[in-house]
């Protein structure tokens, strides 16, 4: 009799301990989801689209590397340079690409900006006027851009020099006599540091570190598997929990008789 | 005609590249291609406030740029125009005559699906499209599954050259 008695007791002390050490190791996995969780349900409340990540730590562990400045110009008071895939005027930014700007002149109508492929006409509050590609009638790639002596935007290319009409419009031969090519110039640390900052944490939203949270993928290809484990151990801890409920409830009901 | 269509398009697509993304024609030959003749100096038309708020309407947002090039001789207007599809900007040419879409060419494109817009038993639907005064085509334009928004940009692009092309040639303007 007696040890038909101590028999369920030792089971559901067993039970219990388990139970106890599991909470403690899912504990910490388990508040990670559950503040996650939260946060993506309300991810536009939130922002978390919307909102960039900017701590070094974080974009190192992804792989994100602070943007190199290219070749950097100055036109009347604008310091004009590429950061990453962005084109900008000061610290505004006019367009993208992933070449090297070859100048950035000053032709009246417009301040005019160059890469291999492309040509930006902006005003000279940078808003784009138009942006030229060979369609314009400029045979790429560009390798210099300036201003004739009469201030007309030159582009020199492989072809030889091309001259633009005063409207910015039409781009014809032309002899590259007299032309003042512009010439790459220090940006200033300053304005480097903040476009790059600014460009650092452009691609990496706060609700993408979320979900790679929530989901451990953070953590790289184990990650997920580290997630399962918690869910698996959320599991087991329900399925402990209540059967020692029902346990415990059970024997009450029986004491009560 | 629609059993037609689909059988062309399974075609197509039986041959079609894996990646489509390219440059189909250079601006420079689809120019030289739509005027008899040497190509005209080219013209532009300003985002004025009268012209932005029609471009606004068949663009769905802003005009990126506070011009937009083009080349003109008689009633025929050539239109190079980009617009985004999914994430990357597809360049058309269109050739406007009188009015209506004369030619409609898929010149570059940079996404990596939805190329199906490129071929001619797709923007063939717009030869002879017009403009009505709600800035809508005139003629319905059959989709592609899986090509919702290229087909969608392509649209655009051709209300948004027939409406500038009425711009610039007042007379060809729906009465």
């Amino acid at each position: 009799m007696p040890r038909a008695r101590t028999k369920p007791r030792v089971r559901l002390r067993a039970l219990f301990v388990w139970h106890r050490y599991l909470g403690l190791i899912a504990t910490a996995l388990v508040l990670v989801l559950a503040v996650t969780g939260l946060a993506l349900n309300h991810t536009r409340a939130l922002q978390l689209d919307q909102r960039h990540v900017d701590n070094k730590m974080v974009l190192r562990w992804y792989g994100i590397e602070t943007p190199r400045p290219g070749r950097a110009y100055r036109s009347s008071g604008h310091t004009i340079l590429r950061i990453g895939d962005g084109v900008y005027v000061n610290d505004n930014k006019v367009g993208e690409t992933s070449e090297q700007l070859v100048g950035a002149v000053d032709a009246g109508a417009a301040l005019v900006v160059a890469a291999a492929q492309t040509v930006w006409l902006l005003t000279h509050e940078g808003q784009l006027i138009e942006r030229l590609d060979q369609r314009a009638g400029i045979p790429g790639p560009l390798r210099a851009l300036g201003l004739t002596p009469d201030g007309r935007a030159a582009v020199r290319t492989a072809e030889g020099v091309y001259i633009a009409d005063a409207t910015l419009l039409s781009w014809s031969p032309g002899g590259g006599r007299g032309v003042r090519w512009a010439r790459a110039v220090e940006p200033s640390d300053k304005l480097v540091r903040t476009l790059a900052r600014r460009r650092r944490g452009q691609g990496l939203t706060a609700e993408r570190v979320m979900l790679d949270v929530h989901s451990g993928r953070i953590l790289g290809p184990w990650g997920p598997y580290v997630m399962d484990g918690a869910a698996l151990l959320m599991v087991l801890l329900a399925g402990t929990g209540t059967w020692m409920w029902y346990r415990n409830w059970r024997g009450r009901r029986r004491r009560k008789r | 005609m629609h059993l037609t269509r689909i059988l062309l398009l399974a075609t197509a697509l039986a041959g079609a590249p894996a990646h489509a993304q390219g440059v189909y024609q250079k601006s420079r030959a689809f120019l030289d291609g739509a005027f008899d003749g040497p190509v005209p100096k080219p013209e532009a038309v300003w985002m004025t406030p009268e012209v932005r708020g029609p471009v606004k309407r068949i663009l769905g947002h802003e005009p990126t740029a506070l011009r937009v090039r083009y080349w003109s001789r008689d009633q025929r207007s050539v239109w190079i125009l980009d617009e985004i599809g999914k994430e990357k900007p597809i360049t058309v040419g269109i050739v406007v005559n009188a009015g209506r879409i004369e030619k409609l060419r898929v010149l570059v494109f940079r996404e990596s699906r939805g190329y199906e817009v490129r071929h001619p038993f797709f923007t063939g639907q717009f030869r002879r499209a017009g403009l009505r005064r709600d800035l809508r085509l005139d003629r319905p334009i059959d989709g592609i599954s899986g090509a919702t928004l290229s087909v969608r940009a392509l649209k655009k692009l051709a209300r948004l050259a027939l409406y500038l092309h009425q711009h610039t040639h007042p007379r060809n303007a729906p009465r």
